[in-house]
């Protein structure tokens, strides 16, 4: 038996070492070279040309609009040809770019504020906004403003758009949802190996070399590794707060203190959210920053988890878990969705680092009965969790309001990685 | 760093087409080198190796000489790879571009014993394919790059220890898939049948006893 594992430790050293004297493949150099300084160069021209354009429209405003106009129609001809020839499309179509002017505009009547209508982008295809604060809006949706510079890509598009922060820095706004799709992601933004994944919120995102900033003006939103099916897991993070994680991979780096005067852009998107929005998931901009949902679904271990146990584990109680006193977070609403996000949070924290060779599955439906002001009186797991887990996982809820029915049920079904 | 590379990062730094078109030509066999060991013959190579240099433009502001250039570069490509790879993991997978089935590509008169190695690097990136994402992440880092645990854990963010357990039970369970895997099987059985061959030709007698 000890012989056969030799055997197969050589066979993957073998393995490795043909790897790594591997030649690779004859690629089209020229070409690629070609198309990749083409990529590369088209958004500094288009922004630099568009920078001209706009000072040449202060002078000669007839003439500069043309060019202007041309120049955006023939960027936007580039992105549907590159659609039309490109076998998978991504080569070609993906790396063009084009400025946000040539998006139909909307008036702030049409629902979730003014901006350039985004509903009409092909996923693949990437905006950059060249010189000034730009907005991106999926009407009833979610509004997108990109700070000059910033270039998003569409990933997908739909009911829950999902995009791509490729530089920069943006600000989003999401409508919180109150029907059943609220379990679901409303809106989804990958920075490099992070996914930022709101259900409705206020929040910015800016890309640095190897780190990603989020700073979450109101709500809830989870930021975990991107490239994962089915619901982001990871830290939670609840307005107003402000972290910072890994470009790789989510990893949270540090929590950090808000910016003392958050930037215009950002304060005037944030009077512009509908106020559906900031019913259910808002906080008081004057109360301090909670720090317990984010401190409570770091991964790993985190002690934080643990001190927000609230109650010693009976033995052969029953699956229910009581309500400890609640701490004092009057005002602080969560959606159905947020509670279960933050389950979720702490299930990963606790499994993920558990031995990598078992495969651990949770699934289990989640009772909530809530009090008369919408506090949390009761969480019962059925099947019942792991005790420890139950008591950590579900004391979360204590002292949270939710925005509920007096009982209610969501299903958690997680796998940890 | 070199004097001519500075100059050269500099000028692309301040959106020198030509200086650019330098560095991609120095560097674009480096990074498809490391794209090619990490992904295997992938359809998506050509737009990896792409990615790469787009973000090489993005960050060169971001570069401050502490480090060689080419090291630099190797991290930043390192880090487009895995997001890619973890990116084409979400997306729903069409029939044809399931990973690893596609067959080496043909070569005009390319010898068997090459071909044969193809054939063993495409099967071995199927089953890396199989292991999960982190398990697969240090030990391409690691096995296939050479970089130290130390910086792995640095780049996934968890400590060094856990990248030691899943470097073992990522060799361990490769181990464990070659043998079940037709084009990898039979240098399981070759290594393993040298094993036996080593003792008898140490200890003839103890062979002669054998046969008695």
């Amino acid at each position: 038996m000890e012989r056969s594992n030799d055997s197969d430790i050589r066979a993957v050293r073998e393995m490795v070492e043909e790897i790594r004297t591997s030649i690779p493949p004859d690629l089209d150099w020229n070409a690629l070279e070609r198309r990749t300084l083409d990529a590369v160069f088209d958004a500094r021209q288009l922004a630099a040309s568009h920078r001209s354009e706009q000072s040449a429209v202060g002078r000669t405003s007839g003439m500069g609009a043309s060019l202007v106009f041309a120049l955006a129609a023939a960027a936007l001809v580039m992105v549907i040809l590159g659609q039309a020839i490109g076998g998978r499309g991504a080569t070609v179509t993906d790396l063009r770019l084009q400025t946000i002017e040539t998006l139909p505009t909307m008036r702030a009547s049409q629902g979730t504020g003014q901006g350039h209508l985004a509903t009409g982008l092909a996923e693949g295809a990437r905006v950059l906004a060249p010189t000034t604060a730009e907005r991106l809006v999926w009407p009833g949706v979610a509004a997108l403003s990109l700070e000059p510079g910033a270039v998003v890509r569409v990933v997908r598009q739909g009911a829950e758009p999902h995009l791509e922060l490729e530089h920069g820095t943006v600000q989003a706004e999401v409508t919180s949802r109150e029907d059943a799709s609220a379990m679901v992601e409303a809106f989804v933004l990958d920075v490099g190996g992070v996914r930022v994944a709101v259900h409705g919120t206020s929040f910015s995102v800016a890309r640095e070399a190897e780190r990603v900033l989020v700073e979450v003006t109101e709500g809830v939103v989870t930021v975990g590794p991107s490239g994962q099916r089915g619901p982001t897991i990871g830290t939670l993070l609840r307005g107003p707060s402000r972290a910072s994680f890994l470009l790789a991979n989510g990893q949270l780096i540090e929590e950090l203190p808000m910016s003392p005067q958050p930037s215009e852009s950002v304060a005037s998107a944030a009077r512009e959210v509908p106020a559906r929005a900031s019913t259910t998931t808002s906080l008081p901009s004057d109360e301090p920053a909670p720090r317990t949902a984010a401190s409570a679904a770091v991964p790993h271990g985190d002690s934080s988890a643990s001190t927000a146990s609230p109650r010693r584990e009976e033995p052969g109680g029953s699956p229910d878990v009581q309500a400890p006193a609640p701490p004092s977070k009057e005002g602080v609403k969560l959606t159905l969705s947020a509670a279960r996000a933050l389950l979720v949070g702490c299930l990963s924290a606790d499994l993920n680092d558990s031995d990598p060779a078992l495969r651990v599955t949770v699934s289990s439906e989640v009772r909530l009965r809530l009090g008369g002001d919408g506090d949390v009186a009761a969480v019962r797991f059925d099947p019942p969790l792991r005790p420890d887990l139950q008591e950590r996982c579900g004391g979360l809820l204590y002292g949270m309001a939710l925005d509920a029915p007096s009982e209610t049920s969501f299903e958690v079904d997680f796998k940890a990685r | 760093m070199g004097d001519e590379l500075e100059g050269l990062v500099e000028r692309a730094r301040r959106g020198d087409r030509h200086a650019f078109s330098k560095l991609f030509q120095r560097h674009v066999q480096q990074v498809t080198g490391l794209a090619y060991r990490m992904m295997g013959r992938s359809p998506d190579l050509e737009d990896v190796v792409q990615e790469v240099f787009l973000q090489v433009h993005r960050s060169l502001g971001d570069f401050r000489g502490q480090a060689k250039f080419s090291t630099w570069l190797h991290r930043v490509a390192v880090n487009v790879v895995l997001m890619h790879r973890r990116r084409a993991r979400s997306r729903p997978m069409l029939t044809s571009e399931e990973p690893g089935r596609d067959a080496p590509a043909p070569r005009e008169a390319q010898p068997d014993q090459a071909l044969d190695k193809e054939r063993r690097i495409a099967a071995f990136h199927r089953l890396l394919e199989q292991l999960s994402d982190k398990k697969r992440e240090v030990f391409l880092l690691h096995e296939i790059e050479g970089l130290a645990p130390a910086d792995i854990a640095t780049m996934v963010g968890c400590p060094v220890l856990t990248v030691r357990t899943r470097l073992f039970y990522a060799r361990k369970e490769l181990g464990e898939k070659m043998r079940e895997e037709p084009a990898l099987a039979a240098l399981v059985r070759e290594l393993e049948g040298s094993d036996r061959e080593e003792p008898a030709a140490t200890h003839p007698d103890a062979a002669e006893a054998g046969e008695r």
